[in-house]
C-alpha cells in the first residue's frame, strides 16, 4: 500500500516537472503527460481503495493503546495503563516489535505478522532527546511524515483522482491554443500532487505543505489568464484577493497546528488523538486550537465571513473552477475540519456548525439573484460546503465526508458543464442563452443530472443521500439541544433555495427560446474529449454507482469508530467509577475539569455526540422526519423555479421589482466586497505599500546610502590620522615591494578603511563590553 | 590523552608528511610534464588520497594524543576537520582542471600551493600550541594569497586583490600577535590546555585576574581569527577577494579555509578562555567573550545578507552570502555547549557541500558564457536543465528552505541558541529574520534562471564529467539532514 502511495504523488511530480522544464518543447501533445500521470494515480487510488476495502482494520476495540514504531526504537516502554494485549503496534518497517511492560524486565516479542500497517512513514525530523521542553513532552518528539491509508483516505483518494483525471482531460479540449498551454498543465499536476499529498498526509505538518501548495496553484491558475479584462474584476486581481484572503486563515490554521505541536509534541494525528485523550491540553486550549484550525478551513473553503474570494476566482479557466473551486480545493478545509474532528471540542463544533448553516443559507440567498452561470455555481458551492461544515459540526462525521465526495463530483460535472456552455456561446451570462437543450443534448443531460443531485432529488441521485444524512444529523442534534433550532431552519430553507436557484439556471440556459440568435446559432455540441468526462462524472453523480459512501460503517472504521466503542466501554466502566485512562500523576486537574467524564476527562464532542445518539432513539426519527422535509423543500424549490422560469406563469422581474432594496442588496452581495474593500483593503494596502515602498526608499536605500556616508566617514578619519601610520604602512610596502599602477590603486584605494574597521572594530566592540558591563 | 616525543610522533605524523611529498612532487613534475597538464593534477589528486587513507589510518581509535611535545592533537574533531578539507581540496582540483582561468604555466604551482594550504588547515586544525597556531595559520594565509592572485581572466584585478589580501592579513595576523603575546605574558606558557588550567586557577582567587587584559587579549586574537573567517568587523578583505580570485580558490577559500577558521576559533577560545564543564563550558572569569561572539555573528550575518541584497554579480552575491553563513556557523559557537559543536560541525558539512556546488555552477557557466552576472543565468531552464534545477537546489539549501539539508543545518544552528536559554533568544531572532532576507536574493537568481527568458536560446553543452560532478554535490545537499548516523560520526568535543 504504501508504494502505491508514493506512485500516486511521484506520478502529478513528475509531471509537473516535465512540463515546467521542457513542456513547451512537447507543446501540444505533453499535455497528454499530465492525462496520463493522474489517471496512473487514478489506478493506483483505486488500488489502495479495493485493499482498504478488502482488508477491514480491526474492530475500534482492540485499538485502545495505538503505537507507531520506528526504526529507531529498538524496545518500546509501555506507558502505565497500557497493557499488553490492549495495545496495538505498528512498525516501520514492517519487523518484529519487543514490548516491555512497566516496572518488568522482561520483553515481549511481537511477530510481525501481528503488527498494524494503516499507516506508514519514515522519522524526518528528530526532536527527541533535545533540550527543548516542548518539543520532549509527549508524542513522538519529532516530526514524522507519513502515509494514512484509512476508509476515509481511500475514499477521498478515489474522488480526488477521479475528477483530477477527467478534468485534466477535459482541459486538453478546453485550453487548446492557449499561449500558456503546457504552463497550464504543469500547474494542474502539481494542484493534484498538492491535493493528494493532503490528503494522504498522516500528519498535520506534509498536510500544510499540500495545503500552502494548493494556495499556490489556486493563486497561479485563477490568475492564469492575467493579462485579460476578465469578466468582472480581473483575474490577476482575483488571483491576489483568493490568495490573500486565504492567507488569513492560513495564518490561524498554522497558530492552531503550533498550540497542538507544542503541547502534544507531535503533528501525528494519531499522536495528537492520544495527546487530547489523555489530557494533555485542557478543554479550553483545546477549543481554541480547534477554532484556530477551523478558522484554516473557513478560508479554504470559503466560509463565511471569507466567503468572498471563491466567486471572484472564477475569473479562473473553468477546468479550475471545476477542480479546484469546486470538487477537490475547496473541500480541503472540510477534509480538514473532518480529520481533526476528534479534537473538536462541543464549543468548538458549535461555532462550526452555526458558520456552516449560516453559511449554507447565506450563499443560497445570494446564488439566487446571479446572472453569471458560474457565478451561480460559485455560491451554490459555498452553501455546499457551509452544508459539509454544518454535518461535522452537529456531530455526523459520515454526512459530513459523504456530502465532500458527492458534492465533489456532481459539483465538477456542473462546472464542466457551464465550461462546454461557455465554450460553445462564448458568454457567462445566463441572459444571452437559452434553448441550448437542443443543440448540445450531451451537455443538456448530463448538466441536468447533476442539478437533480445538487438540489437533492430523491432516491436515484447521490446529493439526496448524502444532503440527507447531513439534515438528518442536524436534526437530531437539534432534538437533543431544541436551543439551536435555527440550525435547522437554516439548513432546510437553503435545501429549498438550492433547488430553485440550480432550476433556475438549468431553465435559462437550456429551456426556453433563444436569447442570443447569434450565439445560439454558433453554439454546437462538444467534442468528444470534453462530452466524456461530463459522461463519466454524470454517472459518479448517481447514487447507484456509489451505494458504498452511505454505508456508514465504511467511513466511520476510521478513527471515529475507536471512540465508538471506548465510549461504550467508558460506559460500562463509569457505574463502577474506574477510570479508563489513569490520571493518577495529575488528580488535581482530573477533578478541575468540570464537565461529565467518564472517561476521567472532558467528553470529546465526538463520544459526546455517540452517546446521546445511543440514549435517546432520536436520530432514527430525525432522519425520516428530515428526509421528508427535504423531499418537500426540493419539490417546492423545483416547483417555484418551473413556474417562475420555465411556464413564466408569474414575473420574476415583476417579483424583483416588488422587493428592489431586498434584490439590490442580494445582487451586491450582502455589499462584503465593499464593506471588505472599506474596511481592510483600502486603509490596509494604501499603507503597506506605502510602508514597502517607504521601507525600500528610507530602510533599505538608507542603509545602502548609509553605508557609503559611513564609508566617506571613515575615509574622512582615516585621511587626518594618515601619519598614524595605517596609510604610511601601507604606502611603504607599496612603494617598496612594486612601483605599478596596481600599486596606486591599492594605495587610493579602500584597504586603509579596511584596516581602520579592524582596529575600529575592536574598539568598538571593547567600548560595548564595557557599557555591557560584561566584564 | 598521552603526550609523545618528537620520535615517537613522526608515526602519527604520517599524513601531513605524505602531503609534503607529493607537494614537492608536483612541483619537481612540473619540469618534465610540459604539454600534458592534467598529469598534475592527477599526482595532485593521488596524493590528496593517500592522505586521506593515512589519515583515517592514523586516527581512527586515537583517544586524543599530543604529538610532538604537545604541539598539535590527534583527535576525532581534528580528524573530522581533515577530511573536511581533504573533500574540499580535492573537489578545488577537479574544478580546477581544464579550466581557462588558469593559465597552463602556472599549474605546477598553482597545485602544489594548493597541497600546502591543505598542510597548513591540517596543522591549525590540530594545533594546541600558541606558537604553532600562529605558525599553521601564517602558512595557510600565505598560501592563500598567492593562489588568489592566478586568475588569467583580469590579471590585473587578480594581483590587486592578492596584494590588499597581503596587507589586510599581515595586519589582522599581527594584531592576533598581539593578543597572543598578552595570554603569554598573563601565563607564562604556551599550550592552550594549561593556559585555560591556568586562567580558571587565577579565576578563583580575586584579584589575580585583569578582566581587560583578558578581554583585550581575546578581541586581539578574534581579529585573527575572524579574518580566517570573515566575520565582521574583520570580513573586508572577503568580497575583493572573492570577486578577484579564480574561481575554484573563491570556493576554496569560501569553504575550506573558512573551516579551518572556526576549529581554530572553537578549540582555541574553549580551550583557553573556558572550561569544561558537564556537556559544554563555561567561559572563565568575568570576561563574557561569548556575548562577544554573539554581536559578532549577529553583525556578520546582517552585514552579510545586506550587502548580498543589491549584489548583480552572482559571485560578489555568493561571496557575501558566505560571509552571512560565517554568522550563522557563529551562533551556535556562543553557547559553550557540546550540542552547539556538533551542530556548527554539522552545518559546516552540509555547507561544504552546497557552496561548493554553487560555486561551481558559477564556474560552468562563467566557463561556458563568460560571464558572472546574474543576468547571464536568465532562461537556464531551458539551455541547461540539469545546471538550473542543481543551482536551485544549491540556493534553496543555502536559504535553509526544507527538505534541503540546508534546512536542517540551520534548525540545529537555531536550535542550539533557544536550548541555551532565553538570554540567547534575541540573536536567534536575528538569525531568522536575515534568513528571510537571504531568501529573496537567492530566490532572484532562481527567477532569472525559471521565470526569465534569454535572448539566446541555444542549450549549453556541459561535458558529461562535469554534470557528473554536479549531481555529486546536489545528492548530499538534499540527503544530508535525513542520515541519522551522520551524528555518530561527528564529534562534539575535543
Amino acid at each position: 500500500m504504501f508504494i502505491l502511495g508514493i506512485l500516486i504523488l511521484a506520478f502529478p511530480i513528475t509531471a509537473f516537472a516535465i512540463q515546467i522544464l521542457i513542456g513547451k518543447r512537447l507543446s501540444p501533445g505533453g499535455a497528454w503527460i499530465s492525462v496520463l500521470a493522474i489517471f496512473l494515480s487514478l489506478i493506483c487510488a483505486v488500488g489502495i481503495f479495493v485493499k482498504v476495502l478488502t482488508e477491514p482494520i480491526p474492530p475500534g476495540s482492540a485499538r485502545v493503546h495505538f503505537r507507531r514504531v520506528y526504526p529507531s526504537d529498538a524496545i518500546v516502554y509501555l506507558k502505565s495503563g497500557e497493557t499488553l494485549e490492549g495495545t496495538i503496534v505498528e512498525r516501520i518497517p514492517k519487523r518484529d516489535v519487543k514490548l516491555q511492560e512497566v516496572g518488568k524486565t522482561e520483553l515481549t516479542t511481537i511477530p510481525v505478522d501481528e503488527i498494524e500497517n494503516i499507516e506508514e512513514g519514515w522519522r524526518w525530523i528528530d526532536l527527541s532527546g533535545r533540550k527543548i521542553p516542548h518539543f520532549t513532552k509527549g508524542g513522538s518528539g519529532g516530526i514524522y511524515i507519513g502515509m494514512r491509508f484509512d476508509t476515509t483516505t481511500a475514499i477521498a483518494l478515489l474522488m480526488v483522482t477521479i475528477t483530477c483525471s477527467f478534468i485534466t482531460l477535459f482541459s486538453i479540449g478546453y485550453m487548446h491554443g492557449d499561449p500558456r498551454y503546457s504552463r497550464f498543465f504543469a500547474y494542474l499536476s502539481l494542484f493534484s500532487f498538492a491535493m493528494l499529498l493532503l490528503v494522504l498526509s498522516d500528519n498535520l505538518f506534509t498536510l500544510f505543505i499540500g495545503w500552502e501548495l494548493m494556495g499556490l496553484c489556486s493563486y497561479l491558475l485563477i490568475g492564469f489568464w492575467f493579462e485579460r479584462p476578465g469578466v468582472h474584476i480581473s483575474p490577476a486581481t482575483a488571483g491576489t484577493k483568493a490568495f490573500m484572503t486565504t492567507k488569513i486563515g492560513d495564518v490561524l490554521l498554522f497558530i492552531g497546528m503550533m498550540i497542538a505541536f507544542v503541547s502534544l509534541g507531535s503533528f501525528q494525528f494519531d499522536n495528537i488523538f492520544d495527546g487530547v485523550t489523555r489530557g494533555d491540553l485542557n478543554s479550553g486550549w483545546l477549543t481554541v486550537a480547534g477554532l484556530m484550525i477551523f478558522c484554516g478551513a473557513i478560508g479554504k473553503s470559503a466560509q463565511f465571513p471569507l466567503h468572498t474570494w471563491l466567486p471572484d476566482a472564477m475569473e479562473g479557466p473553468t477546468p479550475v473552477s471545476a477542480l479546484i473551486h469546486a470538487a477537490t480545493m475547496v473541500a480541503a478545509g472540510v477534509f480538514l475540519v473532518a480529520r481533526m474532528f476528534p479534537i473538536l471540542t462541543p464549543n468548538a463544533s458549535l461555532a462550526v456548525a452555526y458558520i456552516g448553516g449560516f453559511t449554507a443559507i447565506f450563499a443560497a440567498t445570494i446564488a439566487i439573484v446571479r446572472m453569471d452561470i458560474k457565478r451561480v455555481l460559485a455560491y451554490s458551492t459555498v452553501s455546499q460546503l457551509g452544508y459539509m461544515m454544518l454535518g461535522l459540526g452537529v456531530g455526523s462525521y459520515v454526512a459530513g465526508v459523504s456530502h465532500l465526495i458527492t458534492h465533489g463530483f456532481f459539483k465538477a460535472l456542473l462546472f464542466l458543464g457551464s465550461g462546454s456552455v461557455i465554450h460553445a456561446v462564448g458568454t457567462q451570462d445566463m441572459r444571452n442563452m437559452g434553448g441550448l437543450r437542443k443543440k448540445m443534448p450531451i451537455t443538456f443531460w448530463t448538466f441536468l443530472i447533476g442539478t437533480l443531485s445538487i438540489s437533492g432529488v430523491p432516491f436515484l441521485f447521490s446529493g439526496f443521500w448524502s444532503k440527507d444524512a447531513i439534515l438528518g444529523a442536524t436534526l437530531g442534534y437539534v432534538m437533543a439541544h431544541p436551543g439551536h433550532i435555527l440550525l435547522f431552519l437554516m439548513s432546510i430553507i437553503a435545501a429549498g433555495m438550492t433547488a430553485f436557484y440550480m432550476f433556475r439556471l438549468v431553465y435559462m440556459t437550456f429551456f426556453g427560446e433563444p436569447r442570443d440568435e447569434e450565439a445560439y446559432h454558433h453554439a454546437h455540441e462538444s467534442p468528444t474529449n470534453m462530452t466524456i468526462p461530463l459522461i463519466v462524472l454524470a454517472i459518479f453523480s448517481l447514487a447507484i454507482v456509489n451505494p458504498l459512501w452511505f454505508n456508514e460503517d465504511f467511513i466511520q472504521s476510521s478513527h471515529i469508530g475507536a471512540t465508538v466503542e471506548e465510549v461504550e466501554h467508558a460506559n460500562l466502566l463509569s457505574d463502577t467509577s474506574i477510570p479508563l485512562v489513569s490520571n493518577s500523576s495529575n488528580p488535581g486537574r482530573a477533578s478541575a475539569e468540570s464537565a461529565v467524564s467518564p472517561l476521567g476527562r472532558p467528553l470529546l464532542f465526538a463520544e459526546a455526540t455517540v452517546l446521546y445518539a445511543a440514549e435517546g432513539e432520536h436520530d432514527g426519527n430525525a432522519h425520516l422526519i428530515a428526509m421528508i422535509l427535504s423531499i418537500v423543500m426540493a419539490g417546492l424549490g423545483i416547483l417555484f423555479a418551473t413556474l417562475f422560469y420555465l411556464t413564466k406563469r408569474y414575473s420574476a422581474e415583476r417579483v424583483t421589482a416588488r422587493f428592489r432594496g431586498f434584490y439590490t442588496v442580494l445582487w451586491n452581495k450582502y455589499y462584503f466586497d465593499e464593506i471588505y474593500d472599506k474596511l481592510f483593503v483600502k486603509p490596509l494596502i494604501g499603507p503597506i505599500t506605502g510602508l514597502i515602498g517607504g521601507f525600500d526608499l528610507s530602510v533599505i536605500d538608507g542603509i545602502v546610502n548609509g553605508m557609503g556616508t559611513i564609508w566617506r566617514w571613515i575615509s574622512d578619519i582615516s585621511g587626518r590620522i594618515d601619519y598614524f601610520g595605517v596609510d604610511g604602512l601601507v604606502n611603504g610596502v607599496a612603494s617598496v615591494t612594486i612601483y605599478s599602477a596596481r600599486v596606486r590603486r591599492i594605495q587610493t584605494g579602500l584597504i586603509q578603511n579596511y584596516l581602520l574597521l579592524i582596529f575600529g572594530g575592536i574598539g568598538g566592540l571593547v567600548i560595548l563590553m564595557l557599557i555591557l558591563r560584561a566584564i | 590523552m598521552e603526550t609523545l616525543d618528537n620520535i615517537q610522533s613522526v608515526s602519527k605524523f604520517i599524513p601531513e608528511l605524505i602531503l609534503i611529498v607529493f607537494a614537492i612532487a608536483v612541483v619537481i613534475s612540473d619540469f618534465f610534464a610540459k604539454g600534458r597538464r592534467e598529469t598534475l593534477a592527477i599526482i595532485a589528486l593521488v596524493g590528496l588520497i593517500a592522505t586521506l587513507i593515512s589519515v583515517l589510518a592514523v586516527s581512527i581509535g586515537e583517544t586524543g594524543e599530543s604529538l610532538f611535545m604537545g604541539m598539535i592533537k590527534l583527535d576525532s574533531f581534528a580528524l573530522f576537520f581533515k577530511v573536511l578539507f581533504i573533500i574540499a581540496t580535492f573537489a578545488t582540483i577537479l574544478f580546477s582542471v581544464r579550466l581557462k582561468e588558469i593559465a597552463d604555466v602556472h599549474r605546477g604551482e598553482y597545485y602544489a600551493l594548493l597541497l600546502t594550504v591543505t598542510l597548513g588547515m591540517f596543522l591549525l586544525a590540530s594545533a594546541t600550541n600558541l606558537l604553532m597556531i600562529y605558525l599553521s595559520l601564517e602558512l595557510v594565509s600565505i598560501s592563500s594569497y598567492i593562489l588568489s592572485g592566478f586568475s588569467t581572466l583580469k590579471p590585473q584585478r587578480s594581483s590587486e586583490t592578492s596584494f590588499k589580501f597581503i596587507i589586510y592579513g599581515a595586519v589582522s595576523s599581527g594584531i592576533m600577535l598581539f593578543g597572543i603575546s598578552l595570554l603569554f605574558g598573563m601565563t607564562g606558557i604556551s599550550n592552550i590546555n594549561d593556559i585555560g588550567i591556568i586562567l580558571a586557577g587565577k579565576a578563583s582567587s580575586p584579584g589575580e585576574v585583569y578582566n581587560l587584559t583578558i578581554l583585550l587579549s581575546i578581541l586581539f586574537i578574534l581579529a585573527g581569527i575572524g579574518y580566517k573567517t570573515a566575520s565582521v568587523p574583520f570580513h573586508q578583505w572577503a568580497p575583493d577577494v572573492y570577486e578577484g580570485a579564480p574561481t575554484p580558490i573563491t570556493a576554496f577559500l569560501s569553504v575550506a579555509s573558512k573551516a579551518a577558521g572556526f576549529s581554530l576559533l572553537l578549540r582555541f577560545l574553549y580551550s583557553a578562555f573556558a572550561q569544561p564543564v558537564a556537556e559544554g563550558w563555561s567561559h572563565i572569569g568575568e570576561v563574557n567573550w561569548p556575548l562577544i561572539l554573539g554581536i559578532i555573528s549577529a553583525l556578520t550575518m546582517t552585514v552579510g545578507n545586506l550587502s548580498a541584497l543589491l549584489q548583480n554579480n552572482l559571485k560578489r552575491l555568493l561571496a557575501y552570502s558566505s560571509i552571512a553563513h560565517g554568522g550563522y556557523i557563529l551562533m551556535a559557537a556562543v553557547v559553550l555547549t557540546q550540542q552547539g559543536v556538533q551542530y556548527m560541525l554539522f552545518y559546516l558539512l552540509i555547507y561544504l557541500c552546497m557552496n561548493l556546488g554553487a560555486f561551481f555552477v558559477v564556474i560552468l557557466i562563467a566557463d561556458k558564457l563568460g560571464s558572472e552576472e546574474i543576468d547571464a543565468y536568465r532562461g537556464l531552464r531551458s539551455r541547461a536543465p540539469i545546471v538550473a534545477v542543481s543551482m536551485s537546489i544549491f540556493l534553496f539549501s543555502l536559504t535553509g528552505i526544507p527538505p534541503f539539508a540546508g534546512f536542517f543545518g540551520k534548525l540545529w544552528l537555531f536550535g542550539a541558541v533557544i536550548e541555551a536559554g532565553s538570554h540567547w533568544y534575541w540573536l536567534a531572532i536575528v538569525g531568522v529574520i536575515n534568513s528571510v532576507i537571504a531568501l529573496y536574493y537567492y530566490v532572484r537568481v532562481v527567477k532569472a534562471m525559471f521565470l526569465e527568458e534569454s535572448s539566446e536560446t541555444g542549450s549549453l553543452s556541459i561535458s558529461r564529467p562535469h554534470l557528473v560532478l554536479l549531481i555529486i554535490f546536489v545528492i548530499p545537499t538534499i540527503l544530508l539532514g535525513y542520515i541519522g548516523q551522520l551524528w555518530k560520526l561527528i564529534p562534539s568535543s575535543f
